[in-house]
């Protein structure tokens, strides 16, 4: 792999998980990359964007193309915010800037697997896990099969974790049920928000997961809301995290 | 704006949450089995393709194959009708019933007419009107609207049923569904055979042939039908397909993906009246040249109805169909409401996640997220969400715009969090915290840290 | 006039003109896998059916699954005969009370157990329905792996009134639970009728 790797972490990331920012970083430096920070990168504009505000959220998109212009992959722990900027930025003028950027936006997991080719993740992971693939990474990217189209759940993620050493993939009952986060919808719709994602992290206990991991920390902040809400044994911990090697 | 917002009536459905257990529960259940139906056709996906493009291809010629079908349903003895709304539809029905001096009328499973409200303006009219169809006919009783466009009574239990038809038709008080559809049967039948006239729906109108296509499971549309002197079918002018080949495509889809069946127990296709007979059609617009000139919806008029999309999506699963306030509810309904009426039904495109799930069950393979997220964008530059929103997205997208301003934001935002997290805890001034906590905000921020960190590199 | 105004609008409305796709072939399978996927698909819908050796009596048949019918209305030429007569003007009352209607299928539909049946043989469009229990005739040469090949054996055949039967009318609309005899016949019960297995589908039946 050649050419200049960004790391983008969007703007909840950095405020409230930094560790997992960090852990992508230093996975991304783990397996040889030098990876840069653009310090004028703030978030890719989708929160106001899928409120119905678009054009609220065109100078904060413009900025999110400025900052990455000059890189060949921008990699982010989260399918959330890549699928936006690839699906959602035909709101933008169409300058090379913004063409370069779309293409150049990678989703963490699959900048492993397909740009890396990372094979073995090389770490331990010794714990009951679930995992919980973004919606916008499963459909919006194909980053995993659905449900409606395959009986088995697949993608890159679950590629990756298979081969962490001493780790247990649980089975669900519904293997790509949306937590419920939902953006926006977590506040308006407030109600059937949180009842979806307690019964995402149900679906989780009653197959004895200890850990739910996710490519969205978005997911994982609703989810984790909901399991600290209801003191439930169960935690939550970004993909990077387990892949960095992080301690349960 | 709707005196009642989907967001104020599903948080009333999930406050029963054994209910909503039950009712997620309940529509899973047909999700798993359209899954088993679907995966067990190796070229699912190839038919799904197909449909697809036979839609995009109809809808793209559409008055031709309209008048194509007018011509061959004509010639075969069938009285076609035109109707532009809801009113004029509901004026041509009851004009051909006086004419026939109909006063009783039974009726299959019609959404359309549902959408007409036909029913009231009907026994307004002094036309004793009986759904024939189970589930139609349990709401029917219940006053009540279909929750569901092909299981209407799905937010019913059977308890509730019993207690119903105990009331409502002499029933005793058996919450056996066996049971409850034998006395719907005795008590149905004597209205079938006691009808003036039939009014069915029509899943697939054949431009072709002029043939009418009608997919039900119980037997009541062919017996309304046929037994009755008058049938007059009603369709939205999106029914019409070129070619009885395309019948092939369709009907393949339709069962497995409305209930996981190989296909319904009965596709009735009506091409004449049988003799002695009337068999009279109403193509009606209401609203869908409209949504037709809209490229970014166009692909909404594809829809045949299936419901899939209403099974999978994990907001409709529990909120229930009324609590989209429309008659077609669910993912779809959110496409087509707003077409209709914007300022009524803008907030309808946010009772969604986006989560995709209704886009890859489609058979006809509507991108529904993509409608969903464009209404959104309309209902915001129509104004017709509140100030409040309005304003805060505002406020947002000016502090996310300059890294600066974004900094300092999230800066405060974490003291807060930290120094005062009960104050943000409110729900009142917080929905999220009703149902869930706040994430613990760190002392420091990544890019702080790397900064700090790596700040001279 | 609505119809001119409907029809205008649509065509000031119509996207850029999209083709038209050609349906392929897909894969049709042996006919003995036909003939034990429609069995199977049969018994998953709640059909019966019945493999009728040559020669053998369909009148035996019938006794031995409906032993104590007594309004039998047969559309087929041979015993067990009508006890029972409609026609086109038979009334609604005296329709529903049939109890067992006898109709041969033109075709069958491996991929879901359809049975297509028309007016053509049909004394009243109602009797497949009307009955408590439909008897249908098929010939195994006649079973079509999937609709695409069905719609493509009923082409140029002149009908009023068709339907594709799959299996006994059913219900799942209270809770889901799946009840079978809803509004149409309780039972469907397919004889195979190898004696008939000879007739042509096409060109006798127009």
């Amino acid at each position: 792999m050649r050419g200049r790797v960004a790391l983008f972490v969007p703007c909840y990331v950095d405020q409230f998980y930094p560790q997992v920012a960090r852990a992508t970083l230093e996975l991304l430096e783990r397996h040889g990359l030098t990876v840069e920070f653009p310090p004028e990168q703030t978030c890719c504009g989708q929160p106001m964007a899928n409120a119905g505000c678009e054009r609220d959220a065109l100078e904060t998109a413009g900025g999110f193309v400025r900052a990455f212009a000059g890189y060949d992959y921008v990699v982010s722990p989260s399918g959330s915010c890549v699928h936006h900027v690839r699906h959602h930025y035909d709101v933008l003028e169409q300058t090379d800037d913004v063409r370069r950027v779309r293409a150049a936006v990678y989703e963490l997991c699959q900048f492993l697997v397909e740009v890396l080719r990372i094979e073995d993740p090389d770490v331990v992971f010794p714990h009951r896990v679930g995992v919980h693939v973004g919606c916008h990474a499963q459909r919006g990217l194909r980053l995993a099969t659905s449900s409606e189209l395959s009986d088995r759940p697949g993608g890159v993620m679950r590629t990756l974790l298979e081969r962490v050493k001493r780790i247990e993939l649980i089975d669900l009952d519904r293997f790509d049920e949306c937590c419920g986060f939902g953006g926006t919808f977590s506040i308006t719709e407030e109600a059937v928000s949180a009842r979806m994602g307690l019964d995402r992290v149900r679906d989780h206990q009653r197959h004895g997961a200890e850990v739910i991991t996710s490519g969205d920390m978005s997911c994982l902040m609703h989810l984790d809301g909901i399991i600290r809400r209801q003191r439930l044994p169960i935690r939550v911990m970004h993909v990077a995290e387990i892949l960095n090697g992080t301690a349960a | 704006m709707n005196p009642t917002t989907h967001a104020d009536a599903a948080a009333t459905f999930v406050r029963d949450a054994e209910r909503t257990a039950w009712h997620d529960q309940a529509l899973w259940f047909v999700r798993q089995r359209r899954d088993l139906a679907a995966h067990a056709v190796p070229e699912w996906e190839a038919l799904r393709d197909l449909a697809s493009a036979i839609k995009r291809h109809t809808v793209s010629h559409l008055a031709d194959y309209l008048e194509e079908f007018e011509q061959r349903a004509t010639r075969n003895g069938v009285v076609v009708h035109w109707a532009r709304d809801a009113a004029e539809h509901n004026g041509i029905v009851l004009g051909i019933l006086r004419a026939r001096g109909v006063r009783r009328l039974v009726k299959s499973k019609s959404m359309l007419t549902e959408e007409c409200r036909l029913n009231p303006f009907l026994e307004q009219h002094g036309v004793e009107v009986v759904e024939t169809d189970l589930g139609e006919r349990i709401v029917q009783l219940a006053d009540e609207e279909p929750s569901h466009i092909v299981m209407p009574a799905i937010h019913r239990k059977k308890e509730e049923v019993a207690a119903l038809f105990h009331r409502t038709i002499g029933a005793r008080d058996d919450p056996d569904p066996a049971y409850l559809t034998e006395a719907a049967r005795h008590h149905l039948r004597g209205a079938l055979v006691a009808a003036d006239a039939a009014i069915t729906g029509v899943n697939f109108a054949v431009a072709e042939t002029g043939a009418m296509v009608v997919c039900t499971n119980e037997g009541n549309a062919d017996l309304g039908a046929h037994l009755a002197p008058l049938h007059i079918a009603c369709m939205g002018l999106d029914k019409v397909i070129p070619r009885t080949e395309h019948l092939g495509v369709f009907l393949r889809l339709l069962a497995r993906s409305a209930t996981g069946q190989p296909v319904t127990a009965y596709t009735s296709h009506y091409v004449a009246p049988r003799p002695g007979a009337e068999l009279h059609v109403v193509i009606v617009d209401n609203g869908r040249t409209e949504q037709l000139g809209r490229p970014d919806f166009r692909e909404s008029l594809h829809c045949i109805r299936c419901g899939a999309c209403l099974n999978t999506c994990p907001v409709y699963r529990r909120s229930g169909g009324h609590s989209y306030g429309v008659t077609v509810a669910g993912p779809i309904g959110a496409v087509l409401a707003p077409g209709f009426d914007l300022a009524a039904h803008a907030l309808l495109p946010f009772a969604s996640t986006l989560c995709g799930s209704c886009a890859d069950v489609c058979p006809v393979k509507i991108d529904i997220p993509r409608q969903l997220y464009r209404w959104r964008q309309l209902a915001v530059a129509g104004g017709h969400v509140s100030r409040r929103k309005r304003l805060g997205m505002r406020l947002l997208g000016a502090t996310l715009a300059h890294v600066s301003r974004y900094e300092r934001a999230g800066r405060l935002v974490r003291r807060l969090l930290r120094s005062a997290p009960r104050l943000l805890n409110r729900p009142r001034l917080n929905p999220w915290s009703r149902g869930r906590e706040l994430p613990v905000a760190p002392a420091e921020s990544f890019r702080e840290w790397y900064r700090r960190e790596r700040g001279s590199r | 006039m609505s119809r001119e105004a409907i029809l205008a609008a649509v065509r000031a409305h119509q996207a850029e003109a999209a083709p038209l796709p050609a349906i392929p072939a897909f894969g049709a399978g042996a006919h003995t896998e036909l003939v034990a996927r429609f069995k199977t698909v049969l018994e998953q819908v709640g059909g019966a059916w019945v493999e009728r050796r040559a020669g053998s009596d369909l009148a035996a048949i019938i006794r031995s699954h409906y032993p104590d019918t007594a309004r039998i209305v047969s559309t087929v030429d041979e015993p067990p005969d009508s006890t029972f007569v409609v026609t086109e003007e038979t009334a609604p009352g005296d329709l529903v009370e049939v109890h067992l209607a006898i109709v041969r299928g033109r075709l069958g539909v491996a991929e879901n157990a359809a049975v297509w049946v028309d007016d053509e043989h049909l004394p009243h469009r109602a009797l497949p329905f009307v009955a408590e229990h439909l008897v249908l005739l098929l010939a195994p040469n006649d079973l079509m792996p999937d609709m695409h090949a069905a719609y493509a054996a009923l082409a140029g055949r002149p009908f009023g009134y068709g339907a594709f039967i799959s299996g006994p009318s059913k219900t799942a609309d209270i809770e889901q639970s799946l009840v079978i005899g809803a509004q149409g016949p309780r039972s469907l019960l397919l004889v195979f009728d190898r004696g008939d297995s000879s007739r042509p589908m096409h060109g006798t039946l127009g």
